[in-house]
């Protein structure tokens, strides 16, 4: 009796780490379908200024001020309409401000984010705008850590090679880190 | 483009005040600021930024515009959407929630109330007794309810649905005077009677293109699209009409 009991134990012991050798072989594909971080450069992230107009493809949220109406161009920047005519408005030109997606404006100082800055930025020259200040690391932005995804692989964030301004899907070999 | 839920509060004296205080500041340089939609995540009162994000309300002192300064974090609740700020108030709506913040102190927002409904994405806007707030389904939020609610905020701490009136896929609103616009894509600019908030009544709908959120002001209202935005003559509310647009 004491030894079916034992045989029994065994069994379900062998059982439970060959389950558990199996977990391990699924949780350690040697490539899948998963994502990657997109690193910015500090230099290029950080950077605001003025550029000429452009096209408004991922339009995002609208805000008017004096004869001005700025329209959010998700992650880019933000576009600058003249609207003194509103049967008239015309686009007179793009502040680049990267990872950006609100906008607030007083008394000719626009704020706004800048991943994960409050940027001031003084819109006094609408054509050359210029950094007022800056409040650094006090929003999200996209996380530094993870994808925006459950239950994925993806490639481990190396902080040394910058920013993390976005995910990409990205085939991966012997991935080590899992959401 | 995620998908969005959309909660939408508008306060009606609110929009009023907003637009009244933007006009007699227009000339005043010590004391000029724009005004947003009903999407927006940031927002000045007085001389305070705030600002929201997933969880927290920040709250930034621009005494000095040109130099602001991080004074405080509040944690909210989870998938903040949009922040309307109201006389002493701060209306920030969530997937889930309506939150209502004082800022008697405004350095110190403390809650007031909050009020949880099924589902809900997104913008608010209200006044001293009425919050409208679009719900708009979504997968992100895993809910099939679109709908424009209404609140009775007489007593902030006990805010009271009075009415769910059923849309398409609404999502940003803005309030002029006594009529509501709401953005209900799939079927279009809605306009609305909203002097009764008990027996709202349907105007008209602008049909032809999918506006996301709206800005009225004094004669003129600003439409959000995904890529420009059109400009209206509101002047005549019985048939505001398209008189431009930037496009592309």
């Amino acid at each position: 009796m004491i030894q079916k009991k034992s045989v029994i134990g065994l069994t379900a012991a062998i059982t439970l780490l060959l389950f558990g050798l199996v977990a391990c072989v699924e949780k350690t594909p040697k490539s899948i379908t998963g994502y990657a971080p997109v690193y910015g450069d500090t230099a290029t992230t950080l950077l605001i200024q003025s550029e000429p107009a452009r096209p408004i493809v991922h339009g995002g949220k609208i805000y008017q001020y004096q004869n001005y109406t700025f329209q959010i161009e998700n992650g880019e920047g933000i576009h600058i309409i003249n609207s003194s005519n509103p049967a008239n408005p015309q686009k007179i030109g793009f502040i680049r401000v990267g990872g950006c997606s609100e906008i607030s404006i007083r008394n000719n100082i626009l704020y706004t984010d800048n991943h994960q800055d409050l940027v001031a930025i003084n819109i006094s020259n609408i054509n050359q705008v210029s950094v007022a200040s800056r409040v650094e690391r006090v929003f999200p932005g996209i996380n530094q850590s993870y994808p925006p995804y459950n239950g994925v692989w993806f490639e481990c964030v190396d902080p040394s090679k910058g920013i993390v301004i976005g995910w990409t899907e990205k085939l991966l070999v012997n991935p080590k880190c899992k959401r | 483009m995620k998908p969005i839920k959309l909660l939408f509060i508008l306060l009606l004296l609110s929009t009023w005040m907003a637009c009244d205080k933007n006009t007699l500041s227009s000339g005043d340089n010590f004391n000029s600021t724009g005004q947003g939609g009903s999407l927006a995540r940031f927002t000045i009162v007085n001389n305070y930024l705030y600002t929201v994000d997933g969880m927290n309300l920040n709250v930034f002192n621009i005494s000095t515009p040109a130099s602001p300064v991080f004074k405080n974090k509040v944690q909210i609740g989870f998938d903040i959407e949009a922040i309307f700020p109201f006389n002493n108030q701060l209306f920030i709506a969530s997937n889930s929630a309506m939150y209502i913040y004082n800022i008697s102190n405004p350095e110190q927002p403390v809650q007031e109330s909050f009020v949880q409904h099924l589902t809900g994405c997104d913008p608010i806007v209200a006044n001293d007794s009425i919050a409208f707030l679009t719900v708009h389904g979504g997968t992100r939020c895993g809910s099939m309810i679109n709908q424009l609610q209404v609140y009775d905020i007489t007593n902030i701490t006990y805010p009271q649905l009075i009415a769910n009136i059923p849309m398409t896929n609404p999502m940003g609103l803005g309030l002029k005077d006594s009529v509501l616009f709401v953005c209900d894509n799939g079927t279009g600019l809605r306009v609305l009677n909203v002097k009764n908030p008990y027996q709202i009544q349907s105007m008209y709908v602008v049909s032809g293109q999918q506006y996301l959120d709206v800005i009225p002001m004094d004669s003129t209202m600003l439409c959000m699209m995904s890529n420009g935005v059109a400009y209206f003559d509101i002047s005549n509310l019985n048939q505001i009409v398209k008189i431009g647009e930037v496009k592309n």
